[in-house]
């Protein structure tokens, strides 16, 4: 399967900050997992990232971006949301999923990415592990949501050739 | 006679002051304290934001400095950043004076940063990145609090990958470390 995602540009940012309030109520991070991401604090997490979104027939099936680059350090902060909407995840789209992360990454020399997400965020862990994601560690009570403080867990992908 | 005081009770917290310019700056300009920083290397317009952003609370309403002070003379530093008022959470970083890096001080230093973050800010974690490397830290942190997650390669010193863990506690953690260690703290 080509690569079904396509870069937005810095001028898009409205048009990401729509997709993300339409379809995503909290946003996972390490350090400022938070609910309802207003604009001014979507545009600064945004500041410098890049974005990539894909669109099958009219509909947004989901979006990729990197944030929180640090060049010196060749790593990136990961997010990466999938809507209902193009239906289910086969495993062909999934393999051309990493397949562009893996891509987007090493355009820009990034060799090691980051990710958080919330136990309940079944979907989205499951969908992590499969691109390769390898599960860190777990922040106790790091994330109040709907009433309770829920753990965190952080996950990573890097370049073999980073550990030699 | 006049009782002599117990070493947590010569320890203090108090903001950055104008009057800690010159100390702070020697600091950042200090290679190995440089070395431990995140955002290294640090460039002399670097310094001056580090600067701004330690004598201005209000350029990151976030974060709160403290100097730490053992007698009257500065040891060291605490950050307290990334503060979440929603989930009560704070990334704490803790920088103190070589000499005092293997002692006693070290330690109740930590135990007196972690008090400010549970029974001054009212928050319910606490946690700290961690450098593998950097062992006086990581000796007190195993002693203290609990490791929730290695960051495998995470930073690049001169190329090569360094782990990072990342230390929690807990405020029901803290208050049963305060009763172990009640006959020091």
């Amino acid at each position: 399967m080509p690569n079904p995602f396509q870069e937005l540009g810095a001028r898009d940012i409205d048009e990401l900050y729509s997709i993300y309030s339409a379809h995503e109520l909290f946003f996972v991070d390490i350090a400022g997992p938070t609910r309802f991401l207003t604009r001014p604090e979507f545009i600064d997490e945004f500041d410098g990232s890049r974005a990539w979104v894909w669109r099958e027939q009219g509909k947004t099936c989901g979006y990729f971006y990197f944030y929180e680059m640090q060049r010196a350090n060749q790593l990136a902060n990961f997010h990466l949301a999938l809507f209902e909407a193009c239906g289910r995840l086969i495993p062909g789209r999934v393999d051309a999923i990493g397949a562009a992360v893996i891509g987007a990454a090493r355009s820009l020399r990034i060799t090691r990415l980051q990710a958080a997400a919330l136990p309940i965020e079944k979907r989205r862990i499951a969908l992590l592990r499969t691109m390769g994601f390898k599960e860190e560690g777990v922040l106790r009570q790091q994330f109040f949501l709907r009433g309770r403080l829920h753990d965190l867990y952080t996950f990573a992908l890097f370049e073999s050739s980073r550990h030699g | 006679m006049a009782r002599r005081r117990r070493l947590h009770q010569r320890l203090r917290m108090r903001p950055v002051r104008p009057s800690d310019r010159a100390r702070l700056r020697g600091w950042l300009r200090d290679p190995e304290v440089n070395d431990r920083l995140e955002d290294m290397p640090l460039t002399e317009a670097a310094v001056r934001r580090k600067m701004r952003y330690y004598e201005n609370p209000a350029y990151d309403d976030d974060s709160l400095h403290l100097i730490i002070e053992l007698d009257g003379s500065p040891i060291g530093l605490v950050h307290y950043v990334w503060q979440n008022f929603q989930s009560r959470t704070v990334e704490m970083d803790l920088l103190i004076a070589a000499p005092y890096r293997r002692s006693m001080v070290a330690f109740l230093a930590m135990l007196k940063a972690a008090d400010v973050a549970f029974n001054e800010l009212n928050h319910n974690k606490v946690y700290s990145f961690v450098y593998e490397s950097n062992a006086e830290v990581v000796a007190i942190h195993q002693r203290t609090t609990t490791r929730e997650a290695t960051l495998q390669g995470q930073l690049l010193r001169n190329g090569r990958p360094q782990n990072v863990f990342i230390y929690g506690l807990l405020a029901a953690e803290y208050r049963k470390l305060r009763k172990r260690y009640k006959r020091v703290f």
